[in-house]
């Protein structure tokens, strides 16, 4: 087989009726079977290697959002965010999975993290985390990795995709970072993450599970500033911390609402020849 | 027919005020915009991937206005290029680093470079209105006018002196912003005093003088106008450091000795 080179595979997702090719910086896909070496008395070596648990697998990817074509928030397109978003409000308890197809390798998988990164005046980096357990008969992936030729484009400005330059973190109306005593720091970077958990529904007699139950979410934000307050105010602000994040073109933006975060730690911490630096934690729990 | 740009048709205003005797002036920006190359490439995008800083550099000589070591303190300045009838214009630079040098046989030259936060281009982003022109009378300092006060160079030759002094800034910039909130001014500055003599009862040191014998030298280098002792700048510092001594012969040459000094200030 020849090798591939990373132009040839395209990520691909699929939720809810609609496709997105991921503008992904890489991906990893591990499979893995759960064995156990089965011994006898009285023989020498294993019976044999047995299963002792399904198949599964998982794959991982960072990437930078591209905003178009879906009408959510005014034209918001990124499907993980959506899916996020959806998962984490769930009143029922059937988690909902995404196709992904990957260099002719496809699955079903489980977000099961999620996280957003954003630094000063650049691309915003997402990385994120699926869990593929098959499901009924399915196994968790399968097909063959093949090479996919893309038709090509001219080179153009990245207008689309999650720029840090027009993106926002706010509480209400005032920034992230405003502290109890309505100090307003500047706010360096933001990481947002979010992990779900699941419980797999598996029986006797069938390897992969029937169905997948969601149980709960918990999400954290992780803020850079240059202000500090002692003291942690447990009851938060009562407040709902919107990330927005915003087009390179300023047209279109996706959103990430934490319900009511509280802060849940704050660091405050210099080294020689730097300057001091902050940062807090902020959780919601869904 | 197309025409050139020579040195008389272009002029760099800092302030408001013109600078004289520059030797060589540069400056420039390299854009951040980097390209996405993800997997299933069908198309190279670009995006900006960190905030847009510029940079400007100047060699002149010393003459009396040397104003450019005035801004390694916290504030910036602002300044235009006039070039035939064109103007580069360029806010919030911050001095990174200055230097000062002379050898024999050569006119004392200072060099300075700058990062620039601000906007750099041919935009209007300030008038300066009516701008000090360049004085047109200058006071030149000589190889032969340079004062240097250091006990070892009453009996050994000095050829040359160069100065570095290294200013750190620390740009604090909110994520969604394309300038720094604020440009802190790091502490301290370096400094390296590099002397190059051709020594008669010099005596080089220990090699582990540090700690036993250390050698801490207070120096100072006054450059007056040629052939004058009227002055033009003065380099005081105390408690250098010696750190280096550098011993070099040929065939065709007398013996060198390069010492180097180090040495900080504090803000």
């Amino acid at each position: 087989m020849a090798s591939i080179r990373y132009d040839k595979i395209p990520l691909i997702l699929e939720y809810d009726g609609r496709t997105e090719k991921v503008l992904a910086y890489d991906c990893s896909l591990n499979e893995e079977a759960t064995l156990q070496p089965a011994y006898s008395i009285g023989k020498q070596g294993i019976a044999e290697q047995t299963p002792a648990g399904a198949r599964k697998a998982s794959v991982s990817f960072s990437y930078t959002p591209v905003l178009t074509g879906y009408a959510t928030v005014g034209n918001e397109f990124n499907i993980i965010n959506e899916a996020a978003r959806k998962q984490k409000i769930l009143k029922g308890t059937q988690a909902t999975e995404v196709a992904i197809r990957f260099g002719g390798i496809s699955g079903e998988g489980l977000l099961e993290s999620y996280s957003v990164s954003l630094e000063p005046y650049a691309p915003v980096t997402c990385n994120v985390n699926f869990l593929l357990l098959g499901s009924g008969e399915n196994i968790p992936v399968s097909g063959e990795l093949i090479s996919q030729d893309q038709a090509h484009k001219q080179a153009d400005l990245a207008s689309d995709v999650g720029h840090t330059a027009y993106s926002d973190f706010m509480a209400g109306e005032s920034p992230a970072t405003i502290t109890s005593d309505n100090q307003t720091g500047v706010l360096t970077s933001v990481n947002y993450s979010i992990n779900f958990n699941y419980e797999p529904v598996y029986k006797l007699g069938q390897e992969f599970p029937s169905t997948f139950l969601y149980h709960s979410a918990n999400e954290r934000a992780e803020i850079s500033e240059n202000t500090f307050e002692t003291g942690i105010a447990f009851t938060g602000k009562a407040e709902n911390f919107d990330l927005e994040i915003k087009s390179l073109d300023n047209k279109t933006a996706m959103r990430i609402r934490m319900t009511r975060p509280i802060v849940k730690d704050s660091r405050l911490s210099i080294s020689a020849g730097d300057i001091a630096n902050t940062s807090k934690t902020l959780n919601s729990f869904y | 027919m197309l025409s050139r740009i020579r040195r008389e048709g272009q002029r760099l205003t800092v302030n408001g005020t013109g600078v004289n005797a520059i030797q060589s002036l540069s400056f420039g920006y390299q854009s951040t915009a980097q390209p996405i190359t993800p997997l299933g490439l069908s198309q190279v995008v670009y995006a900006p991937s960190a905030p847009q800083t510029a940079t400007i550099n100047t060699n002149s000589l010393l003459v009396y206005d040397d104003f450019f070591i005035n801004f390694t303190g916290e504030m910036p300045f602002s300044g235009q290029v006039d070039y035939k009838d064109q103007n580069v214009k360029f806010t919030e630079a911050y001095l990174s680093s200055y230097s000062s040098s002379c050898s024999i046989g050569e006119i004392p030259s200072i060099g300075m470079q700058a990062d620039i936060f601000g906007e750099l281009g041919t935009g209007s982003f300030f008038d300066f209105g009516a701008t000090t022109p360049h004085d047109e009378e200058l006071k030149i300092a000589g190889y032969n006018s340079i004062d240097i006060s250091l006990d070892e160079f009453s009996s050994n030759r000095v050829n040359s002196y160069s100065l570095d002094i290294g200013v750190p800034r620390s740009p604090v910039y909110a994520f969604n912003d394309r300038t720094p909130s604020e440009v802190v001014s790091n502490s301290p500055l370096s400094v390296s005093l590099n002397f190059n003599i051709e020594p008669d009862d010099y005596k080089i040191k220990n090699m582990r003088f540090v700690p036993e014998e250390t050698v801490f030298r207070n120096v100072r280098v006054r450059v007056n106008k040629n052939n004058s002792t009227e002055k033009i700048q003065d380099y005081l510092f105390n408690n250098l450091l010696l750190v280096s001594e550098q011993y070099s012969a040929d065939n065709n040459g007398n013996v060198g000795i390069q010492m180097s000094l180090q040495g900080t200030i504090l803000r």
